[in-house]
């Protein structure tokens, strides 16, 4: 009786172990391997999100805009290199990238939606802004500094990672080369 | 005029209270900030001045001074946030793995003890109640010393 005790505790003790590990190993797969694959120009297919729009209309879907080069610009409303970046996207949406058929979506990640709504309204921001919730999607992408944008081809594969603000020349490159891809 | 004064104090001690309140800040700054974690730095809010943490102190005190419980301000927050922004993971889905998990190994190593010295127990008590086991070749001598003894008278 007591040596049936004795393997049932070891089994649980064992087992809770076994949980510990496997979460430890879960947590310590390297967070930035997406970004790091799109910087060895492994070309890696970019995660897929259905997200809701800040403005609360509906939601965009990475899927919905296959077929399109996409540039995916990572920001939250306390970042304050996005407070520099931000007219420089808005700009570069109005001038070049709709006239061009190009998809361009801001994603609030690590924020409050509220403050978010904000800033967009600060900013004057005009293309379209999703808010990730919970931050899985950021977490999927590797974000980990503020802003980060990447670049997408037709086929949703990630051509280019910018970790910082982007300027109006790299996106133009970037997009050069989603094209040809 | 009676009348007026009679609404006008009726409604006095009706809104006063009420609105008093509610903008009496339910909990304190230094709590909810030991129970919060800066989502982009990975440690308590209270030990942290990220930007990301200022402004999660920021609407913190605006939701207190609004009379918000604890409860309603990391609901929010989890909610923009997910669950990562609270120091405590909740004991249920994923997080109950983190509450579950070191009582097991509680339980199951008290359980592990106690069985252990049960058993030491239970054997040293049998080796004790056990007659010693005599060499067989020191009997056999003992045999013959006897006989020999008994052969001389």
């Amino acid at each position: 009786m007591v040596k049936r005790l004795v393997v049932i505790a070891v089994a649980v003790v064992l087992l809770a172990l076994g949980i510990v590990l496997a979460r430890a190993v879960m947590n310590s797969t390297d967070s930035r391997a997406f970004p790091s694959e799109v910087a060895s120009g492994a070309l890696p297919q970019a995660p897929a999100f259905d997200l809701p729009n800040l403005d609360g209309s509906g939601t965009t879907s990475l899927a919905a805009l296959r077929g399109q080069v996409v540039v995916l610009n990572f920001w939250a409303s306390w970042c304050d290199p996005c407070k520099d970046e931000a007219p420089i996207l808005e700009d570069f949406w109005q001038t070049e990238a709709q006239p061009q058929g190009i998809a361009m979506v801001g994603i609030d990640t690590q924020d409050l939606s509220d403050d978010a709504r904000a800033f967009a309204k600060t900013y004057g921001l005009t293309y379209p802004l999703v808010h990730d919730a919970g931050g899985a999607i950021g977490r999927a992408y590797g974000v980990g500094a503020f802003p980060e944008t990447f670049v997408l081809d037709a086929q949703g594969r990630a051509v280019a990672w910018f970790p910082g603000a982007v300027t109006a020349k790299t996106l133009r490159e970037a997009i050069a080369k989603a094209s040809g891809a | 005029m009676i009348r007026r004064c009679i609404i006008v104090v009726v409604l006095l001690l009706v809104l006063v209270p009420a609105t008093a309140f509610a903008a009496q800040p339910q909990f304190s700054m230094s709590e909810i900030e030991t129970e919060l974690m800066c989502p982009t730095c990975q440690s308590r809010l209270d030990l942290s001045h990220a930007p990301a943490a200022e402004q999660i102190r920021a609407f913190v005190q605006r939701k207190r001074e609004a009379g918000w419980t604890k409860q309603q301000v990391k609901d929010a927050l989890v909610q923009d946030f997910g669950p990562a922004v609270l120091a405590a993971p909740p004991a249920s889905g994923s997080g109950l793995v983190v509450w579950v998990v070191p009582a097991a190994l509680v339980i199951g190593g008290v359980v592990v003890v106690v069985a252990l010295t049960l058993i030491w127990r239970r054997r040293r008590e049998t080796v004790a109640a056990a007659p010693a086991a005599i060499d067989p070749a020191l009997d056999d001598r003992v045999d013959e010393a006897l006989r020999a003894l008994g052969d001389d008278d």
